[in-house]
């Protein structure tokens, strides 16, 4: 399984794909939203791990970018936001079609879910 | 001007207007009075004059007597010729001056001789003077005549003549001109105003009229309305009020009662005054006293509603205005004059105004300050958060590998230092939610997902998440299920609740021993949930400030128990925003009894 992990901390990408790869599944990291929303578009994976809260070009203009690419299969995406979002934002991200949204601190019991479920 | 000048002024006209009321009253009593003896002089005049009248025929009365008597030798028998007796009569009618000419007739009814010598020898045996005498009456004609052979209106007196063996043998017979009537009433100056005088018989014909073109013997009709007047009653004297040719007059009319030898003929005389005439002093009085109380009416009336308009104008301004500023709009406009003590009460009540405009945009200013400052103190605990858990997002991920063994074996002590670290991270992140949580209600900017939730599903949920808590011990979490139906509330947060207050229980309880029970009863208005544990319970010098932020029971750094001092100020504000109240029940002796409540929402 191909994973894409899209936040901008540096640390939490390298945590969630250390362990990702302890599982046996592949790992791509993108610290930049835009980056990140390219790679997505180019390359065929099978779970997005997106960040809400980047600099510059943030999880929503990712969302919203995906979302224009009517090829695009918005259930890949699990959002993990350490924001503490409004009942509107959320369900407006919600509605965008994505698979779920959590929120931080994630631990590896949940993360492990979200693999299984992906694999 | 002063108000109280107003009052004055106004007070002064009620005075006016009410002094009107008895000149009033006054005024009309002497018109009336005025009237009256106006009325009464006239019958006066008028019964004096027609008493002349009286007088008048009563003497020719006598005059025939006299002249017939049969001690009258000039004329009884034949002493006299007729010649003789013809002078005699000349003689008489020169000094009495009111003949026009007397006759004598023979008792065939021809005239034998006449002072004029008039129509001698013409028969005039039909005439009622005639036929009257010769029965031996005194005579004469109860309406005037006129004379062909004279050409003029005469009333004849008759009587019989005697010889000496007191035999009638003619008749005498005196023409009485009218005009010596004429001259009684005409030349008389009646009354000082002008007065038509008409005399009328008892058949409506007129015996005199001053009246230029009323003539003698004609039928006036309105002039009979006092003969079948006096006809109708036994009145002798009336004063009538009458509209004459479109203007009013007053008629005082009169008939005869007689004098005398004279019986009278029931002839009327009226006197005929237009009442302007007649009334013109007292109307003109009238009509300037009605001249002044009109003006001092109008006046009065006037200044009333002037001072009225002065003082209720601004009054109503005023209070247009005030129901502006009580409405919460501060744009007044009071435009006042005139120097009443309103204008200064608007004045003041415009001052009052703007201080109270100026304190609005001040308040209005703090309240955008504060509001500022909150919604400031709320992106701060939000950053707060957001920044805190970022960092922990590795920090808990690389311990739970750690622990897991992903990242390689441990040994004892470095296994509990990171399941010490663990512990402490899952801390530090229900204190980042907590602080969230406390600050969102303080701000009143707690979200609540409402909806209607089924009771038993909602408990039952909320302890199975808790499960972990008690994992390790023998702490028993009773549920009592007896209560259904569906509560209408945000079901996260009602977890949430009761996950603090259980999770405080388990804090306490003993491991081995400890009982937690939560159930749930519904009344008419709310309902109940209730947690009780067999724990220590809370000491009597701490439960007054259970409630309070951060407030902890053990503050001693060696304390076994954890926490923020959060939870139940949160659970506090959560059921306060569910509508509902929370409360320690202090009665509880058998360990901790917490009770809240949520409103039966009535969809």
């Amino acid at each position: 399984m191909n994973i894409l992990i899209i936040d901008d901390n540096k640390d939490i990408t390298d945590a969630i794909s250390l362990f990702a790869e302890s599982q046996g599944y592949s790992c791509i990291v993108s610290n930049d939203g835009m980056e990140g929303c390219n790679l997505a578009k180019k390359e065929n994976f099978d779970l997005i791990l997106l960040d809400i809260a980047m600099p510059e070009f943030s999880g929503f203009n990712v969302l919203d970018t995906l979302k224009k690419d009517s090829n695009f299969d918005m259930k890949k995406i699990v959002v993990i936001t350490a924001s503490n979002l409004d009942k509107l934002t959320t369900e407006k991200i919600e509605l965008l079609g994505i698979s779920k949204l959590v929120k931080k601190p994630i631990s590896l019991d949940l993360l492990d879910d979200i693999f299984s479920q992906f694999s | 001007m002063k108000v109280g000048t107003l009052i004055i002024i106004s007070t002064i006209s009620l005075v006016s207007i009410s002094l009107l009321i008895p000149s009033v009253l006054a005024i009309t009593s002497f018109s009336e009075e005025f009237e009256k003896t106006v009325k009464s002089d006239i019958q006066i005049l008028t019964i004096n004059a027609l008493d002349k009248v009286d007088r008048l025929m009563n003497a020719r009365i006598i005059d025939i007597q006299f002249l017939t008597s049969d001690f009258n030798l000039n004329l009884v028998g034949d002493h006299n010729s007729i010649k003789e007796k013809i002078d005699y009569l000349r003689d008489y009618e020169i000094q009495s001056q009111m003949y026009t000419s007397i006759a004598i007739y023979d008792v065939n009814g021809f005239k034998i001789a006449d002072t004029r010598n008039l129509k001698i020898g013409s028969n005039e045996s039909n005439e009622l003077f005639f036929i009257e005498a010769i029965q031996g009456k005194i005579y004469h004609d109860n309406i005037p005549i006129e004379s062909k052979s004279l050409g003029i209106s005469i009333i004849h007196f008759s009587g019989p003549m005697y010889d000496e063996n007191g035999n009638i043998v003619g008749v005498l017979v005196l023409n009485f001109s009218l005009s010596k009537i004429h001259d009684i009433l005409g030349s008389d100056v009646i009354y000082s105003k002008p007065v038509e005088v008409h005399l009328i018989s008892n058949e409506g014909l007129i015996i005199y009229s001053s009246h230029p073109h009323k003539g003698i013997l004609t039928e006036v009709t309105e002039l009979t309305t006092f003969q079948h007047f006096f006809q109708s009653t036994n009145m002798q004297i009336s004063v009538f009020e009458l509209t004459d040719e479109g203007e009013k007059a007053l008629f005082s009319a009169v008939k005869q009662s007689g004098f005398q030898q004279y019986e009278g003929d029931d002839w009327i005389l009226i006197f005929d005054i237009p009442s302007a005439v007649l009334f013109e002093e007292r109307d003109k009085e009238v009509s300037i006293f009605m001249l002044v109380a009109g003006i001092i009416l109008f006046m009065a009336i006037t200044a009333s509603f002037l001072i009225a308009r002065k003082i209720s104008n601004p009054i109503k301004e005023l209070e247009r205005e005030m129901k502006k500023v009580s409405k919460g709009d501060y744009e007044i406009n009071v435009v006042l004059g005139g120097g009443t003590e309103i204008e200064s009460m608007s004045k003041s009540f415009e001052s009052m105004v703007i201080s109270i405009k100026k304190g609005q945009k001040q308040i209005q200013n703090q309240i955008k300050e504060l509001t500022k400052i909150d919604e400031q103190k709320d992106e701060f605990a939000a950053m707060v958060s957001h920044e805190l858990k970022t960092p922990i997002v590795p920090i808990q991920l690389y311990t739970e590998m750690l622990l897991k063994g992903i990242l390689g074996s441990l040994d004892d002590k470095q296994t509990k230092a990171l399941h010490s670290i663990h512990t402490n991270i899952e801390s530090l992140n229900a204190l980042v939610d907590d602080v969230l949580d406390v600050t969102k209600l303080e701000l009143g900017r707690l979200a609540l997902d409402k909806k209607q939730v089924d009771i038993k599903n909602l408990l039952t949920e909320s302890t199975e998440s808790l499960k972990i808590f008690t994992a390790e011990t023998k702490i028993v979490i009773e549920l009592d299920l007896n209560t259904s139906g569906k509560i209408f509330c945000d079901p996260k947060r009602i977890k949430q609740i009761l996950a603090n207050l259980i999770k405080n229980s388990v804090d306490f309880v003993p491991k081995d021993s400890g009982l937690i029970k939560v159930t749930v009863e519904k009344n008419p208005k709310s309902f109940v949930f209730t947690i009780t544990d067999n724990g220590p319970g809370i000491p009597v010098e701490n439960q007054e400030y259970l409630f309070q932020k951060f407030y902890k029971i053990d503050t001693s750094p060696t304390r076994k128990h954890g926490g923020t001092g959060l939870g139940l100020t949160i659970c506090q504000g959560l059921v306060e925003s569910h509508g509902g109240k929370i409360w320690l029940d202090k009665e509880y002796t058998q360990g901790t009894c917490f009770k809240f409540t949520i409103p039966v929402v009535k969809s």
